[in-house]
């Protein structure tokens, strides 16, 4: 799979080219990140 | 990570919830909540606005149409906004705010 | 829309989790512990100094830190710069061992908000326990637990390192944890600071590590930090970003103000810049050669061909340079073994350079610290 890290500052798309919906909030448990505590 | 959401009601006021902070990023912006210690990302520019200005229009509607939003994009910002009532990022008014202590 | 880990990998405005060691002194002598600690460094951060990097802290909206050591305790200024941190709007969670939590320090703790805390136990019993962490270890940590229940804190973390000597008792500290009405945190066992030495004889097992990934998968309010991210090869992901995250969303600041890519590579390679220097902490975050690099994108290396890549991203990138592995090599602990066979392949052609810790803070052996455990009576 390519991974393109261009970051899409200013596309607000929320459609993908098969017209569904976009997730435009994510949540992470703060514990979800590596990091000792 | 699936959250279940709710049907959001669009027409009440509703606003960021006093204990989170919210910070600017490249994709839009990272919202922690203080009091339940839940991270959000907010993945759109134009959501963060919303969220921001939420709380200045009467109701979420009046908000969206306010930031200029394409209306066509309202299905998945109504399911963002669903999404940050269940983590308590998002009040309404029956929501009492919380009192600081170490605050005074 | 790219994906968020994407997004992630290319770097954020300042750090998620930042991990702040708060001294290198510890009462303590762990035969794993990454900091290599003991020894209180004398060029340590002033009182001053560290609120002055709370301050950029509360500038840069890091929501909360991750206070460290050593153990953070032992600072005389510990309390002053933790209710600092509060002040200013800094979340503070942070880890100890334990052996300062008293009746007065949880009461003075649980008055405190904006405070989460984690305390350490590496196996259910004394004699697992103490054979990594010293003696009279566990009952002290039961102890300051007992305080912390006693004093109302409020729910708090266990966190345990994964050993070949604990990972059959998983199911026992989900108990006491519960007992406690504590989160249970289970972490890898990575080769750093003193870990170097006593990682090859007690990092887990591939069967262990592959009933560890199944009982985690059946647990998801079990915490992990993130830490088992490579066993996500094995099938569905654990929780977390599963994403190695140093210098793209944490890093850590140690005891005299160094940056470093993440709390497991305390190394001069993995040295971004110190806060002392002009810009302070967030021109390191911002402009660092070393955080700059990391954030450019990675190619997959030996694990191109492997189609798990896009699940375990090739692994922890400290575990691969404590063991002598270039980065782009499979895990050491590659779920299909991939790692284990690089490590053999090195050790054939005249042996693996493991390096060795930039600045260790160890107390001699014999001053209450052990030599690694052969076996458990």
């Amino acid at each position: 799979m390519e991974q393109t890290l261009e970051n899409t500052e200013t596309e607000s798309v929320d459609t993908d080219e098969f017209g569904e919906e976009e997730l435009l909030v994510e949540e992470i448990s703060i514990d979800g990140m590596c990091g000792v505590y | 990570m699936t959250t279940t959401v709710s049907v959001f009601d669009a027409d009440r006021h509703w606003r960021l919830h006093e204990r989170v902070a919210l910070r600017p990023e490249p994709f839009g912006a990272l919202a922690y909540h203080y009091g339940n210690r839940r991270l959000t990302f907010l993945r759109s520019p134009d959501l963060v606005t919303l969220v921001e200005t939420m709380g200045d229009q009467p109701t979420a509607r009046a908000a969206f149409e306010a930031a200029g939003i394409n209306p066509k994009r309202w299905p998945s910002f109504e399911k963002a906004l669903a999404s940050l009532v269940v983590g308590q990022f998002l009040v309404d008014d029956n929501h009492i705010p919380f009192t600081d202590p170490a605050r005074g | 829309m790219t994906s968020l880990k994407n997004q992630l990998a290319a770097g954020l405005n300042s750090p998620i989790c930042l991990t702040w060691e708060w001294t290198y002194a510890c009462n303590l002598q762990c035969v794993h512990c990454l900091s290599s600690s003991g020894r209180r460094d004398p060029n340590e951060l002033s009182t001053e100094e560290m609120k002055g990097i709370v301050d950029q802290i509360a500038e840069m909206q890091i929501f909360y830190v991750n206070i460290g050591g050593g153990e953070p305790m032992l600072r005389p200024d510990f309390f002053e710069i933790m209710e600092y941190c509060v002040e200013k709007g800094v979340g503070v969670k942070f880890s100890t061992n334990g052996s300062r939590i008293t009746a007065e320090s949880a009461k003075r703790l649980a008055g405190m908000d904006y405070v989460d805390i984690q305390i350490s136990l590496d196996g259910i019993d004394e004699a697992t326990n103490d054979a990594i962490r010293g003696d009279g270890v566990y009952a002290r940590v039961r102890e300051a637990m007992n305080h912390l229940r006693d004093a109302n804190f409020g729910s708090f973390k266990m966190s345990v390192v994964m050993t070949r000597q604990n990972v059959a008792q998983v199911n026992e500290y989900e108990a006491l944890a519960n007992e406690y009405g504590a989160e249970l945190r289970l972490t890898r066992f990575r080769p750093s600071g003193r870990g170097i030495d006593t990682w090859h004889e007690l990092h887990p097992t591939s069967q262990q590590q592959v009933d560890l990934y199944n009982w985690l998968l059946a647990r998801p309010h079990v915490l992990t930090g993130d830490s088992f991210f490579h066993l996500s090869a094995l099938g569905e992901p654990l929780p977390g970003l599963n994403l190695c995250g140093a210098g793209r969303v944490v890093c850590l600041i140690d005891p005299v103000g160094d940056v470093y890519a993440c709390p497991f590579v305390l190394h001069d390679e993995f040295k971004a810049g110190s806060v002392r220097e002009e810009g302070g902490f967030a021109a390191v975050w911002r402009s660092s050669e070393l955080f700059t690099s990391l954030r450019e994108p990675t190619s997959a290396g030996a694990c191109g061909s492997c189609g798990a890549y896009d699940a375990c991203g090739g692994g922890c990138m400290a575990t691969k340079f404590f063991t002598g592995l270039p980065l782009d090599a499979p895990d050491p602990e590659c779920v299909f073994g991939h790692g284990e066979e690089a490590l053999a392949a090195l050790e054939a052609n005249g042996g693996a350079v493991r390096p060795s810790v930039s600045k260790d803070h160890s107390k001699p052996i014999g001053v209450g610290r052990k030599r690694i455990p052969v076996t458990i009576a």
